[in-house]
């Protein structure tokens, strides 16, 4: 076994909600040593979701589920960067690290004299990346930004809907992800040429630019053609049938997408030979397109009498890619992420009382380096000692006197208890689908039964 | 940040990538190495990489597609059947004198021609091969087939993506393969950081780089049992304006405020005044705003509001961010040749260095 990727490299982290902070989670997965750094007094509104059990308890803030899904791996220290001591501190770690990681808007960092003008001074190799809405020059660079603004001024948006319909983005910020992928890559660019040139380098990336790169295509046809793209549905150009077919059960589906008229046969076969699909007009490629509505109106009355997930084996068995729509509930426990071992369990910060849980992998596995999950996410503040006495070499009395100064900030006690609407309240309205009350005993069940699926 | 810079500064410069990939998964990998300063070979089959039949497709109709085109410029092009021992045995020479393999043929399939991970890492023991699949090496969906609707489904994107009365929904271009093609491409190069005597094998799952990036979805069912719903979050409201679509949704505080910018009176009602009175009154207010902004222009409201400092959105098209002063201005866009006598804007990526 190797040593993990980028062990020995320190990371700091101004993050809030996504698209740094996951991308940090990235870089700890990868064996980064990264330290967090937040204001106790902004919580980020991650920490202040998705309890367990939905009861916040009394430190709301150390039990948010979205959270720890985000953040595992990484030391956290709380500062207000609004006291100079605070910025004192954080100059300290930069001197110590190889790369700082943001997401405030464009002049956050530089009114707290932590720009990069204002690092290279104090570290001349440091690689600084800074993840904006929109970028860090430009007409639009101060613009707020959340994960659906910038998809939807990326032109994917526009190209996803229901056909004739309004576009209509995922329930989750896509983009934020979008960015936070190439976040990741930005940073190992930086240490890539400063392992080959020895240069540090400031790293800017524009989410909207990271998604617009992922539809090449969409902006050539506007240039070229002329075109006004809107929203398609689910069909594909040279695909047919392309479509979710709905299943047995309360909200089940399964896609179909058949790429080639031998996959067309496949379905066929699947299906028992119905008549109608012997129909010539179904052979080939142009024909399923033409007739696409029929097609799909004739597949949906074959697929209601099935489970989607026998339905799923079942086309796969005859060639034909097809696969269930899976929910939450599904993923954690699907047998094919269970026998790769894609999640792992993590234990939560000492007096959270959260019981050990499943979490998700990242998208890659190295044959010689270890996949990274090696401890949670911080409890708020949990590290500031640590860090600032083992690893800045602060003595007793400099801590005390940081301490006292306030520059660490309090607990963020003048946040009020939230108080989150009732699972059964939800499932009334229909906003969960369902709400399984023996979940953790689900959860141990099936990783007993599933040695697998990381350790515990 | 240096636009100016010359090749040898790139990040990827002198490193050298041997790229067996089809489709859109591998080629973006490979597109970002070659931005990013990287010697691209890319081998095709003599029959042609099928994506160059995807449309859309240049002025006159003609492949190659401008999907293709896009993922595959600045690469040198080597004709080959790599199922051959022929091709095996170029395959291999190549592979000698590369630092990646980047290939994304269904698991099994480069063993079956005798250059699968053992014949690479003996012909070049510090190679990194990438495998970028729809499931992943192993696993019992490893040899199942699937296109981008296939792993939004199996990923658990499709299922909170739409109105929960209908369908699910995929993205309208395929976001799926580009996404592993982000991430592929930063395993990559962290695999190559960590290259001492021995290179090694990545393996990317189409399927897991979807699973890992869903936010609450996972969370909520560990923390709570709960299954979400479709269309029951997120998105933002996306209004009908005058030629498209905005949302309306991040007026902050000031609902007032927000009346006087958009020049609506009718909105400054008492009743749409407090957070509490417009969820109250969530329908009329659906209704008014859509009336108000029948008025607006997609950019001139955007633009608008936000200097007015509202942190509202857009649904900006392709066509419309071709002339946006934004990416303008930060020079997203250069020319590449499509074919002799014809050139196109393509966006530059996202990474700025």
């Amino acid at each position: 076994m190797k040593k993990a990727p980028l062990a020995g490299v320190r990371v700091i982290e101004h993050g809030q909600l996504l698209a740094v902070p996951f991308a940090a989670r990235q870089l700890a997965d990868l064996g980064a040593e990264v330290i967090k750094i937040e204001a106790a007094i902004r919580l980020d509104s991650h920490r202040q979701t998705t309890y367990p059990d939905n009861d916040p308890g009394d430190h709301f803030w150390d039990r948010g589920g979205t959270y720890y899904s985000e953040n595992r791996g990484k030391l956290g220290i709380t500062l207000d960067l609004r006291n100079p001591i605070a910025v004192e501190v954080a100059k300290d770690l930069v001197r110590i690290s190889d790369v700082v990681v943001e997401n405030f808007t464009t002049r956050v960092m530089q009114q707290f004299g932590l720009g990069y003008d204002d690092l290279v001074k104090i570290k001349p190799d440091i690689i600084m990346m800074s993840s904006t809405g929109y970028g860090h020059t430009g007409p639009w660079k101060d613009f707020k930004a959340v994960g659906p603004t910038t998809e939807s001024a990326s032109g994917v948006a526009v190209t996803t809907g229901y056909e004739g319909s309004d576009p209509e983005m995922a329930d989750i910020p896509y983009t934020d992800y979008v960015a936070a992928d190439q976040n990741v890559l930005g940073v190992l660019l930086a240490l890539y040429r400063k392992k080959r040139t020895g240069k540090g380098s400031e790293v800017d990336i524009s989410q909207v630019e990271a998604q617009a790169s992922l539809a090449g295509e969409l902006y050539m046809d506007a240039a070229l053609n002329g075109v006004s793209h809107v929203p398609h549905g689910n069909h594909h150009a040279v695909m047919s049938p392309y479509e979710f077919f709905p299943c047995t059960g309360e909200d089940r589906w399964c896609a179909i997408a058949v790429s080639s008229d031998e996959e067309w046969q496949g379905l066929q076969s699947a299906m028992g030979n119905p008549a109608w699909a012997a129909d010539a007009k179904f052979a080939h490629l142009e024909g399923r397109k033409a007739n696409e509505a029929e097609l799909d109106g004739k597949l949906a009355e074959w697929t209601r009498g099935f489970d989607a997930k026998a339905l799923m084996e079942l086309l796969q068995s005859h060639g034909v890619p097809a696969g269930v729509a899976q929910s939450g509930r599904d993923l954690v426990f699907n047998e094919h992420l269970a026998a790769r071992g894609f999640f792992g369990w993590l234990s939560h910060p000492e007096g959270t009382d959260i019981p050990d849980k499943p979490y998700a992998g990242s998208g890659w596995r190295f044959s010689e380096s270890d996949r990274g999950l090696r401890r949670n996410a911080p409890a708020l503040g949990e590290h500031n000692e640590y860090v600032l006495r083992n690893i800045l070499g602060y003595s007793a009395e400099k801590y005390a006197e940081i301490v006292a100064s306030g520059a660490l900030g309090g607990a963020p006690e003048e946040f009020n208890r939230p108080n989150p609407v009732g699972l059964d309240v939800l499932l009334r309205q229909g906003r969960i689908v369902a709400h399984d009350k023996d979940y953790l005993e689900q959860l141990q069940q099936f990783q007993d039964t599933h040695p697998s699926n990381g350790s515990k | 940040m240096n636009e100016v810079q010359g090749r040898s500064d790139l990040p990827l410069a002198g490193v050298r990538v041997l790229d067996l990939s089809h489709y859109v998964s591998g080629p973006y990998c490979t597109r970002v190495m070659a931005d990013q300063g990287a010697d691209v070979i890319k081998i095709e089959h003599p029959d042609g990489d099928p994506v160059r039949l995807w449309p859309p497709f240049p002025p006159g109709g003609e492949a190659p597609s401008l999907l293709y085109t896009y993922l595959n410029y600045d690469k040198e092009l080597v004709k080959l059947d790599i199922s051959t021992p022929a091709g095996r045995d170029r395959v291999l020479e190549l592979a000698r004198e590369s630092d990646v393999v980047v290939e994304n043929y269904r698991p099994g399939t480069l063993d079956g021609w005798g250059i699968g991970w053992d014949a690479l890492h003996q012909a070049n023991p510090k190679l990194v091969l990438t495998s970028i699949s729809n499931f992943g090496q192993n696993g019992p969906y490893r040899d199942y087939k699937a296109w981008d609707i296939v792993e939004d489904a199996l990923g658990g994107l499709a299922y909170i993506h739409g109105d929960p009365t209908r369908q699910p929904l995929t993205h309208g271009n395929p976001q799926a393969q580009y996404r592993a093609g982000v991430v592929a491409t930063s395993a990559t190069i962290a695999a190559l950081l960590n290259v001492d005597d021995e290179g090694e094998h990545v393996d990317i799952s189409i399927m897991e780089c979807i699973t890992a990036t869903l936010r609450d979805t996972i969370p909520q069912y560990t923390f709570m049992g709960a299954v979400r719903r479709r269309g029951t979050g997120g998105g933002g409201a996306i209004t009908r304006c005058q030629d498209g679509w905005v949302i309306p949704s991040a007026y902050g505080a000031d609902f007032g405020l927000f009346a006087n910018f958009l020049e609506a009176p009718e909105l400054a009602d008492e009743k749409f005044a407090t957070g509490d009175g417009r969820q109250r009154n969530a329908p009329e207010l659906r209704a008014a705003m859509q009336n108000v902004l029948t008025r607006w222009t997609t950019m001139g409201f955007f633009e608008g509001a936000q200097m007015w400092g509202f942190g509202v959105g857009a649904v900006i098209s392709p066509l419309q961010n071709l002339d946006n002063s934004q990416l303008k201005e930060r020079e997203f866009f250069k020319e590449i040749e499509v074919r002799p006598g014809l050139t196109s804007p393509v966006p530059k990526g996202g990474i700025r260095i």
